[in-house]
């Protein structure tokens, strides 16, 4: 019933629209008609006033052709000056039009996606239901799902692999004959990859011209240790770009598809540096000349969109996955390899000089936990490992930070989690610290820092904990257990698989008085193994070669 | 009428035919900082309704504008004609639109720099050269009004909010690193920056570091290609990409001569070099010994590749604009504020 209202609402803007244009149409003309009756109505009494005055008709004939000229000239202006107004109205009612056909098309597509997404729950095809909840998850928010085939979905989302099932999509394309397909984007890469043999990439000189490119502002996060430590490398010339603007540029601009500055900036760079590989990069990627070397780094949300299959794989010199269990991920459906793309796992930079700062007296019973506010950080998680350690002690507290959920498919996931956590508010055994960019400080009052989520790629607030000299305490996600775990992302922490465990690993560390051993211990080798100038110094080199 | 009470003032607010204050428009936000500084000694009646500012929309139930019975201390108003005539008073508009019926009318007229005061008060006086400009707002002459006073702009606290600088890092990184000049704000004839323009294209002839970043609405101009269009940005992450720019321009016709600016102020607060031409009201903001003025595009050539190459005279800069700082601060706006509406209504 539903699609057929909005069918029919469709239907009606469409009428609507097409009614008023031949209205306008009418109304012009009639308009106009009227005007030039007037003008010839005006000239035929100018001729009985000049009759009167007694010109001849000859005389008359002989002044026409200046007032007929000064007829013509009215007749245009007026028509130039109806033609303006016109524009404007045709222009307010285009936007209009279509901020009401968007809105229509919008609540369209929702209730499409939510009724293939409930077809796919009942058939019993979790994949893809799994990736239309992300797709639901990141077009509409606020979309009110029935939570128990949320949970459904995104118990396979996380466990499974959707790039599978955007594959076999792609594949079914390809016999199809749809586009985008499996069989032109392998093509095309395969080309891609070869041409990238014939062009000489690498100029024979020291000085590298560096382009790292992000999209908004906030997506330049990663980058930003790096571009500080890469700003003091004296054979590397960095400049930056902000593809958002370009994508979607706020103004027309004439005769290009990009602005002249951004071309300039990439006909400069030897080499470009993509960060985040989703649609918007693989768009700007293809705009790139083979002759630039390209270096792409995929972080872990990309994953869960079918975008780390369409991109030129041929034209990239080399990927970087944040961590090993996402680089499998990957490879299980496409292998860059297979196009001349190198592949290499490399963890953010970031700098540990910032989080090195005294812990205050007495955390060693609390637990921390970073950006509480999305389901995936699994929070319950946090308050069961609280309520089990309650039960040895009760000095035990956990300190949550984050933004307030706000996502609606969670809201059912939050309000049972909340009616849970008031009575440990009440007690003060659960804080919750409203979002700081300050998160140095906020680690100097936790002991322990948890990752209780389904899916991260390197959870860097647990790798910043860590840096603090928290010890931690990390859930073996489940997104990465298939894939060859987290473990080696921790080698040195406490990996566990349910909450008593990390109880009990936890208590026992107090009771022995360890805790602050084991967080030295974990905080020296992680600077060992992932400080920066080592970080940097392979980076650099990919950079450079 | 006499201004000592020993209870606050009550003052009649009103600006157009605005119901409430919830529009995001310019003139909306610094009306709102005017009665932001208004209500330091007085209390505040937006359209009869006090304003609360703790509460959501400053506690203000959208109404028609109209005046109520119960009399106040002062009315201020902005472009609200059909108030004035009822208006019991004392009156003060604000000094635009100009209209030399209401300007009879009306016991004073508000302005927000001292040099529009020096200008309403010899308008008819003025030098040749301000003659010969087709000023938007007066005619060639006015009607001189009663009283003007000054309701100074001042910097929104949180522009100097000091912060860890990261969100400015990443609007650096978006603006692209280098040497990065921004123009923010409305961009349209009156206030195109042609001459920094061509300065900076020419810098870039030898050094493609530099770059040139517009953030606000156009209107009715063309931009180059080699010049970034940024998407604007909300309010309160404009403290961040003020901060994320090595230099700022700002551009104006000859009303520069006597119309604040609010982004010279928020610069100022930042500690960023702004190039600005010498405009009386600008000299008013920067003081006369301020080294970013400049009239032509060689001048503004010289001082962006000084401003880019010596790191010692940026810092400088940054130095002269902090210390000018506090006395744009909203505490001291507010005193000068106070000074000013007793003077004036000591005298009608």
């Amino acid at each position: 019933m539903k699609h057929i209202a909005l069918f029919v609402r469709l239907v009606a803007t469409k009428i609507w629209l097409l009614q008023k244009r031949l209205f306008r149409v009418l109304w012009l003309g009639w308009y106009v008609a009227i005007k030039l009756f007037r003008k010839i109505g005006k000239g035929f009494r100018r001729f009985v006033e000049l009759r009167n005055q007694g010109l001849s008709f000859r005389k008359i004939i002989l002044l026409a052709p200046a007032s007929t000229k000064k007829l013509f000239s009215l007749a245009r202006n007026e028509f130039n000056r109806l033609k303006k107004q016109a524009k404007g109205h045709r222009l307010r009612d285009k936007k209009g039009a279509r901020n009401r056909v968007e809105l229509v098309n919008r609540t369209y597509a929702f209730e499409h996606l939510k009724s293939e997404f409930n077809e796919a729950i009942a058939t019993g095809d979790t994949g893809l239901a799994s990736s239309l909840l992300v797709k639901i998850e990141a077009q509409y928010p606020q979309a009110d799902l029935n939570p128990q085939s949320v949970a459904i979905a995104r118990e396979r989302l996380v466990e499974g692999n959707v790039l599978n099932d955007h594959l076999r999509e792609l594949m079914q394309n390809s016999i199809s004959g749809l586009h985008p397909n499996w069989d032109e984007i392998v093509k095309r890469n395969i080309r891609s990859a070869k041409l990238k043999r014939i062009v000489k990439k690498n100029p024979r000189r020291k000085q590298r011209n560096l382009l790292m490119v992000s999209h908004k502002h906030n997506s330049f996060m990663f980058l930003l240790p790096i571009i500080e430590r890469l700003e003091m490398e004296s054979n590397i010339s960095l400049r930056t770009l902000d593809i958002s603007v370009l994508h979607n540029p706020p103004v027309e601009r004439e005769n290009s598809e990009i602005p002249s500055y951004a071309d300039e900036l990439i006909d400069w760079a030897d080499v470009i540096f993509v960060e985040w590989a989703h649609d918007i990069s693989s768009w700007f990627i293809d705009l790139v000349p083979s002759k630039k070397k390209i270096i792409l780094r995929l972080h872990s949300y990309e994953l869960l969109r079918p975008w780390p299959l369409l991109f030129n794989w041929g034209k990239i010199d080399h990927l970087i996955c944040v961590s090993d269990h996402n680089l499998n991920r990957l490879q299980e459906v496409v292998q860059p390899e297979k196009f001349n793309c190198q592949t290499r796992v490399l963890p953010n930079v970031f700098e540990f000089s910032d989080y090195k700062k005294p812990k205050k007296q007495g955390v060693e019973r609390t637990l921390g936990l970073v950006g509480y506010g999305s389901q995936n950080k699994r929070a319950d998680l946090a308050l069961d490992l609280l309520e089990h350690l309650l039960q040895f002690d009760n000095r035990w507290k956990l300190k949550l930070i984050g933004s307030p959920p706000t996502v609606s498919i969670e809201e059912d996931y939050f309000q049972k989690f909340f009616d849970r956590a008031a009575p440990h508010l009440e007690r003060e055994t659960m804080l919750i610290d409203p979002w700081s960019p300050d998160l140095p400080s906020w680690f100097q009052s936790v002991g322990i820092i948890l990752s209780c989520s389904d899916r991260e790629g390197t959870h860097e607030s647990c790798r910043e904990g860590i840096a603090s000299g928290c010890v931690a305490a990390i859930r073996r996600w489940p997104w990465a257990m298939d894939y060859g775990g987290n473990d080696s992302l921790f080698p040195d922490s406490f990996i566990w698989d349910t909450t008593a465990e990390a109880a009990e690993y936890l208590q026992d560390l107090v009771s022995r008085l360890a805790l602050p051993d084991q967080g030295r211990n974990e905080q020296e080798k992680f600077f060992q193994r992932e400080s920066p100038e080592k970080l940097m110094a392979e980076l650099v080199e990919m950079i450079t070669s | 009428m006499s201004a000592h009470k020993a209870e606050r003032l009550k003052i009649f607010t009103a600006l157009g035919e605005q119901k409430d204050l919830s529009a995001s428009r310019g003139d909306v936000l610094n009306e709102i900082e005017t009665y932001r500084k208004l209500s330091s000694f007085a209390d505040v009646y937006y359209n009869g309704q006090l304003l609360q500012w703790e509460e959501q929309g400053f506690g203000i139930v959208p109404q028609e504008v109209e005046l109520p019975d119960e009399a106040f201390d002062l009315y201020y108003c902005r472009n609200a004609p059909k108030l004035y005539q009822e208006c019991k008073g004392p009156l003060l508009i604000m000094a635009y639109p100009y209209d030399p019926d209401i300007w009879e009318m009306v016991d004073g007229v508000v302005v927000t720099t001292y040099a529009w005061k020096n200008l309403l008060d010899n308008y008819n006086e003025r030098s040749n050269k301000l003659k010969l400009y087709d000023d938007p707002w007066y005619p060639d002459s006015i009607f001189k009004p009663r009283h003007i006073t000054v309701f100074g702009q001042s910097i929104t606290p949180k522009f100097t909010v000091q912060d860890n600088g990261k969100i400015s890092k990443l609007y650096r990184a978006a603006f692209g690193e280098g040497f990065s000049v921004g123009y923010l704000g409305r961009i349209d004839p009156t206030c195109y920056p042609h001459q920094v323009i061509a300065a900076i294209k020419e810098i870039r002839k030898v050094d493609n570091r530099i770059s040139l970043t517009f953030m606000g609405h156009i209107r009715e101009v063309v931009i180059p290609g080699w010049i970034q269009i940024y998407a604007r940005q909300t309010l309160e992450m404009m403290p961040h990409v003020v901060s994320a720019f090595d230099c700022l321009i700002y551009d104006q016709d000859l009303t520069g001569d006597y119309l604040g600016s609010v982004k010279c102020l928020e610069a100022m607060a930042r500690g960023v070099p702004i190039l600005v031409r010498p405009y009386e009201a600008r000299i008013e903001q920067f003081g006369e010994d301020y080294p970013l003025y400049y009239q032509n595009e060689q001048e503004a050539e010289y001082l962006l590749v000084k401003l880019k190459d010596d790191r010692n005279f940026r810092s400088s800069i940054r130095e002269y604009l902090l210390e000018r700082r506090p006395y744009y601060s909203r505490e001291n706006a507010e005193l000068r504020l106070q000074v000013e509406v007793l003077e004036f209504l000591n005298i009608v």
